[in-house]
């Protein structure tokens, strides 16, 4: 059955607050590594990065923190500095010799500090520095980093290959009805996905590709709260059918198929892969006005959304303005005025047709920008959407943004 | 009599810190090559075709005709190629510009004479359709008899399938003009070619304000930057020549026995260190990995990139500018070179693995010896 409007639910997921971190302690970390002080750069690291907390004092005892799934551990060991994430162990699983291989081919690697490493059967990623050089920038990379490595592969490796977890921290699974809301928002996501990739089939344009990948990802990690397994099943399958670069077909056959497959997932299968989960950094870079007011407060992108809405094409026009709020809803930590305005446009035009959704739309959006964006004379510029604060890490999600 | 195969020529690859460029040989001990490939080093690697390298010192150069010439540590083999004599090239005549382009192997790439004799800010050029790329720079652009017709020099990145190299006459003057003399280094004046062996501000033959030339960067020691400084002064502490090992900016390459092992600082955050050591074999691939990934490895680590297997370290850039704990990093880095080399050993004689495609099968096949 065709689409004809676009829907608007509210997000079971819990919506993280902007985090805002306290950027001289880190100067003062800075300095203090300069000046050879390394106890005290370390100590302003992680007041720095847990400003809701007591600085941990290290010389005492272990610091640990819950990021999503993950455990992660801040040790002195002697003169050393030690961070740790349990992952899995490999007794008893189905398929160690594919777990070893899958560990060293994507958790190993140049270009990064940590390593995974096997003691007995267990398998945690490692870092380990004489504290002597332990200058922030450094730190701070391993904290970021390594707990979003080990919640990306932990449940990968336990559904693939039977590993079994080790300390992984329990996410909070959805009640009765939060279940029966995720799964009928997903299975109507997925149903949408598939009209909409037949629409991208039919009129031949890589601008409708690109909005309709957009909206398939990052709908559903706006909406709802998925982790383990699915969540990593989805970020590999969007590495082909959200990439750009990639030929438009091979894009639109792999989107379908991956809808497809979605769609047609068991509840209890989806409903285990679904829960609230702790996260002591922030898990989402702070949603900035400017980076409001370069969607939505002119430029390129929202000219050519403009051409699309007043030359009779209000479909493309509404899916870019559905797909760029649901990505910013997504990717950003918004403070809870500017989210309740956002969801607040794609409710007004839930249920619309294009023609009004578009008109809706656009004026709610412009008016989103006008009221929480950057001063005009913050200039108006591309939108860079993974800045350093992105603590995610992840940039194999991006959306497709080649055509703007 | 058949022409030798592309291989068997006298034309090498040059590297250097500042990146890497194409030479030919004129004797078995002297290879020509750009002035930009070599400056500002005066000593520069020259790879064989077995990967190993040999020291170049640089002898003589014209930064006005862009021509260097490199007198090696030890005879290179290859069949040198003559320059042609004379002005007598036509427009579409076809020629072939031999070298290294983008770093890849030995290549040849066909084109014709777009102009024999085209003016360029003063100087005459041949002028070719035929593709010239980063790394054919100093390489021989030769007639369908295999003689140098010029020496492939730039291209205009404005425009397609515009290149330039330096008229044959030109470059066998140079030649010509460095058996004549007998000073170990020198520049050539750029006005009137009279040979300058210290940076004067003016040219004692001809009186030329050399002030522009800024001639003191060719012969003073270039300055390092302190990765450079770092990581040479590490390899020479693991017996490793620094000048071979140079394979462009904050790049660098060479073989410990018969382990490659790569080194570069691709952001500002890290200074990676790879060998791509093996090939996993097909059997006690459990032991095998479980061996890879064993906690005792630190602070180095194995990955698998691509199913070859790699030894790999991470140093974070703040440790390079810190002033402590160099000795102990450095060492790290002799640990990680003399590692490399046992370890392809060891995974091939206790796990059966193959060599990786780079690894220097001559000295695997010595050491792989029971």
């Amino acid at each position: 059955m065709a689409i004809t409007s676009l829907s608007f639910a509210t997000p079971l997921r819990r919506l993280p607050a902007p985090r805002r971190l306290d950027y001289g302690l880190l100067e003062a970390a800075m300095a203090h590594a300069e000046a050879g002080a390394t106890g005290d750069a370390v100590a302003g690291v992680l007041g720095h990065l847990f400003p809701d907390a007591p600085v941990p004092d290290l010389t005492a005892g272990p610091f640990a923190f819950v990021q999503g799934s993950s455990r992660v551990t801040v040790a002195l060991d002697g003169d050393a500095l030690a961070v740790t994430v349990p992952l899995v162990t490999l007794a008893g699983a189905r398929n160690p010799v594919a777990a070893l291989r899958y560990i060293l081919t994507t958790v190993a690697g140049s270009g990064q500090l940590y390593q995974p490493r096997l003691r007995g059967d267990d398998i945690t990623l490692e870092f380990r520095d004489k504290l002597s050089r332990m200058h922030p920038a450094k730190l701070l990379e391993v904290l970021r980093q390594m707990p979003v490595e080990a919640d990306r592969v932990d449940d990968w490796l336990e559904t693939e290959f039977g590993a079994r977890p080790l300390e992984r921290a329990p996410i909070t699974p959805l009640d009765d009805a939060e279940a029966a809301a995720a799964d009928a928002l997903w299975r109507s996501h997925w149903a949408d996905v598939e009209e909409l990739v037949k629409e991208s089939q039919r009129r031949r344009s890589v601008f409708f590709l690109n909005e309709v990948t957009a909206l398939a990802l990052f709908r559903v990690q706006f909406a709802l709260p998925v982790c383990g397994v699915l969540a990593a099943q989805l970020t590999e399958s969007a590495g082909t059918w959200n990439d750009g670069q990639q030929d438009p077909t091979k894009r639109e056959a792999s989107l379908a198929r991956c809808a497809r497959d979605m769609a047609a997932l068991p509840a209890a299968t989806l409903r285990a892969n679904l829960g609230h989960a702790a996260y002591a950094l922030a898990p989402l870079a702070p949603g900035e006005a400017a980076t409001l007011t370069s969607y939505f407060g002119g430029g390129d992108y929202l000219s050519a959304i403009d051409k699309y809405r007043t030359s009779g094409r209000s479909f493309e026009a509404t899916l870019a303005l559905w797909s760029s709020t649901t990505y910013l809803l997504a990717r950003y930590a918004w403070p809870p005025e500017t989210a309740a305005a956002l969801m607040g446009a794609l409710a007004a035009a839930s249920g619309k047709p294009w023609r009004e959704a578009s008109a809706v739309l656009w004026d709610k959006l412009r008016a989103v920008a006008e009221l929480f964006g950057a001063d005009a004379a913050d200039g108006v510029g591309p939108d860079d959407d993974d800045d350093d604060d992105d603590d995610d890490g992840d940039d194999d999600d991006r959306r497709a943004e080649d055509d703007r | 009599m058949t022409a030798p195969a592309l291989t068997e020529l006298g034309v090498f690859q040059v590297f250097t810190g500042g990146g890497t460029g194409s030479g030919f040989l004129i004797e078995p001990t002297l290879l020509v090559t750009n002035c930009h490939v070599v400056a500002p080093y005066r000593q520069v690697a020259i790879e064989l075709r077995d990967r190993t390298r040999v020291l170049g010192t640089v002898r003589r150069i014209s930064p006005q005709r862009d021509l260097a010439m490199v007198e090696l540590a030890q005879p290179l083999p290859g069949e040198i190629l003559t320059i042609r004599p004379g002005d007598d090239l036509e427009p579409n005549q076809p020629i072939s510009i031999i070298g290294f382009p983008v770093g890849l192997p030995l290549s040849i790439t066909d084109g014709v004479v777009s102009n024999p004799r085209q003016l360029l800010d003063g100087q005459h050029f041949v002028q070719t359709d035929a593709a010239i790329n980063p790394g054919n720079s100093g390489g021989p652009m030769v007639d369908d008899e295999r003689r140098i017709v010029a020496v492939t020099t730039c291209k205009l990145r404005a425009a397609d399938n515009v290149g330039f190299g330096i008229p044959g006459p030109d470059a066998q003057a140079f030649v010509d003009g460095f058996h004549s003399q007998t000073a170990p280094f020198g520049v050539l004046c750029p006005a009137c070619d009279a040979l300058l062996e210290t940076a004067e501000r003016y040219c004692q033959h001809c009186g030329t304000d050399l002030a522009s030339l800024e001639l003191a960067t060719y012969f003073d020691p270039p300055d390092l930057h302190p990765l450079v400084e770092f990581v040479e002064t590490a390899l020479a502490g693991a017996a490793v020549d620094p000048v071979l090992a140079r394979h462009g900016h904050h790049n660098w390459s060479f073989y410990s026995g018969s382990a490659p092992i790569e080194i570069w600082s691709c952001c500002s955050e890290h200074l990676c260190f790879a060998s791509p050591l093996a090939k996993p074999g097909k059997q006690q691939l459990g032991e095998l990995f479980r061996f890879l990934l064993a906690a005792d490895h630190a602070p180095m680590a194995f990955d698998l990139d691509d199913n070859v297997i790699r030894l790999v370290l991470t140093l974070h850039i703040t440790d390079v500018f810190a002033d402590a704990d160099h000795a102990e990093l450095r060492a790290w880095i002799a640990r990680f070179v003399a590692s490399a080399d046992r370890f392809d050993n060891e995974l091939h004689a206790t796990y059966g693995c193959a060599p990786a495609p780079t690894t220097q099968l001559t000295f695997w096949k010595e050491q792989a010896k029971p």
